[in-house]
């Protein structure tokens, strides 16, 4: 019998651990609401320190002992201990999480004032590292052991820090008017995005699972990706795979006309987003990556998980299994973090499906029609 | 030079919006002025009709967000140019959007590209930026009366503000005489008919269709 956390990394491996597992993806819209603070004051977590983080994060993981969430038990600041470091300003609205209100680059010059962020300086960075630092003495040693609880290094992507610097409109337009400038900002990103996992990990103190949270490369189309994302992820995955991190990187866009060059980014994992509604194709996902990637995903947080029935979600679970479950590297997950008001029953309907249609080896028999 | 020979300019500055040229996209412009080309048929038969195709291989994903960014920025650069000659002609607005990202929201690029393609396709558009307050969209709405209001929200907990200000318009009595669109990632139909709006629009290609027909509504009804 495996431990979440390792029926997690041998599927990270590529193998078959004893059954598929069921990983939620929750962050804070899913966390804070489920932890009963009030939508409209959902600020209350996203601004709250360590302790409001902690305990809304230990309600939602005691609900649901038999599973992994990931990423678990962190300092949920969204978007801010990266772009507050870059120098922009950062709002936490009242009903929802921080949100860039003004971009630190406002003219292509500005690029060269860009400065890769001392974590113990700069913005949120201290902050969370901190509050991080308290959660890993806070927690039971057994989170960390069996669930890898506290052991994740979260990044922004490259492309996601470049975007919200500049505003996504000015930057989208610069790919094609300043090539030479947005690769400068993304050198100096991607050494960012390095330093501030290292940072993480002298915090977190052991080997880590890292998550590169990437939606922003799903507006780029397949030549700008090539040209200037693709190089600094594989820089990215590739130097910290060789620090012995577990490398996940995330993009809950629809990723579909970057899947060619994707898989070779050098990431362990793949949490492939929605196409509206619906989840990306999980079988193209897998034909096209499943060599290189374990693939995280399968079910559309919102179309499904939230709206879904018991039996509706059961059977994208099903589908999901028998598409990406054959020979290992898979994990059953919504393609983006689950929504407020997500039905419990449909969480359980999810771990329920891993469960019923995931031991290894898959029977095509109870998983065909 | 007779209507007949326009279509060499106008085929011109198609091409470059659709080929995103942005290099010769102003000399192309400043030809079809100096050629005799009217603005507004520049404009129309050229720049929207490079941006309807290019909202057309976004739809078959030919073309992706940056691209159509891309368009949108060139179709500005070429209208610096076209604008101060349509100033002596009557152009015939196809209709008039108040725009913005609901309150709490800071989101913005989509609603970016859906201003970027109404304004292509003709519509007069009031962009109020982003988190703005329920009593924002009312007050625009009182000043500049438009004949739609879009609202867009990137966020399920943000998503009902929309509501809201559906409420606060119906409240002042303002409801009646507007159409409401809706859209963003966690919006679907069958929010936008719960909370009252009149259309709903998956991406910025569709809420051109979407306004064109709510347009051709308060046009019948005239």
């Amino acid at each position: 019998m495996y431990s979440p956390l390792e029926r997690f990394l041998i599927a990270a491996g590529l193998q078959e651990p004893d059954q598929v597992p069921a990983c939620p993806f929750a962050t804070g819209h899913f966390i804070s609401w489920f932890a009963g603070i009030p939508e409209q004051q959902a600020v209350e977590y996203w601004a709250g320190d360590y302790r409001k983080k902690l305990s809304s994060q230990l309600t939602v993981i005691r609900a649901f002992p038999e599973v992994q969430f990931w990423p678990g038990i962190w300092p949920d600041f969204g978007i801010a201990p990266e772009m507050t470091a870059f120098g922009c300003e950062v709002s936490f609205p009242k009903n929802s999480s921080p949100a860039v209100r003004v971009p630190a680059i406002k003219s292509i010059e500005d690029i060269d004032k860009l400065r890769v962020p001392d974590p113990k300086h700069d913005g949120l960075m201290p902050l969370y590292l901190e509050s991080y630092s308290h959660m890993i003495r806070e927690i039971p040693k057994e989170l960390r052991s069996n669930y890898g609880y506290c052991q994740w290094a979260i990044a922004l992507g490259p492309t996601d820090i470049v975007g919200l610097s500049m505003g996504y409109d000015k930057f989208l337009v610069s790919l094609y008017r300043y090539p030479d400038a947005i690769h400068k900002a993304y050198k100096i990103v991607t050494k960012a995005i390095i330093t501030w996992i290292e940072a993480q990990r002298e915090v977190i103190g052991s080997d880590l699972l890292t998550l590169i949270a990437g939606d922003a490369d799903c507006f780029l189309n397949p030549k700008q990706f090539e040209i200037f994302a693709f190089p600094y992820l594989k820089e990215i995955c590739t130097k910290l795979k060789k620090k012995g991190n577990v490398v996940l990187y995330h993009n809950d866009g629809d990723t579909t006309h970057l899947l060619d060059k994707l898989k070779d980014i050098e990431a362990n994992m793949f949490n492939y987003g929605q196409v509206g509604e619906e989840s990306m194709d999980t079988a193209l996902v897998k034909r096209k990556v499943g060599d290189k990637m374990c693939l995280i995903g399968g079910l559309n947080p919102i179309g499904v998980l939230l709206k879904g029935k018991p039996e509706e979600v059961d059977y994208a679970c099903k589908k999901a299994i028998f598409e990406g479950g054959q020979n290992g590297g898979f994990i059953l997950s919504t393609g983006g973090a689950m929504a407020a008001h997500t039905p419990n029953e449909n969480i359980l309907a999810m771990i329920n499906a891993a469960k019923k249609y995931g031991k290894y080896p898959l029977s095509l028999d109870l998983v065909r029609g | 030079m007779k209507p007949t020979n326009w279509k060499i300019y106008t085929e011109k500055l198609s091409k470059a919006i659709v080929e995103l040229n942005d290099i010769e996209i102003k000399k192309l412009a400043k030809e079809a002025i100096d050629a005799g080309v009217p603005a507004q048929v520049a404009i129309l038969e050229g720049l929207a009709k490079g941006m309807e195709i290019v909202g057309e291989k976004y739809e078959k994903k030919e073309y992706f967000l940056a691209d159509l960014i891309m368009a949108a920025e060139i179709m500005k650069d070429a209208m610096e140019v076209l604008e101060p000659h349509l100033k002596a002609e009557k152009v015939p607005k196809a209709g008039t959007v108040v725009i913005g990202t609901v309150s709490g929201d800071l989101h913005d690029i989509g609603k970016n590209t859906v201003i970027a393609m109404l304004r292509s396709a003709g519509f007069e558009v009031h962009d109020l930026g982003i988190d703005v307050p329920v009593e924002v969209f009312v007050q625009k709405v009182k000043e500049i009366k438009p004949h739609i209001l879009a609202m867009s929200a990137l966020l399920l907990s943000t998503m009902p503000m929309m509501k809201e200000v559906i409420d606060a318009l119906n409240k002042e009595s303002l409801r009646k005489n507007i159409k409401v669109l809706v859209g963003g990632r966690p919006v679907t139909p069958e929010y936008a008919k719960m909370i009252g709006a009149d259309a709903y629009a998956k991406d910025c290609v569709e809420a051109v269709k979407k306004a064109h027909d709510l347009m051709k509504e308060i046009l019948s009804k005239k």
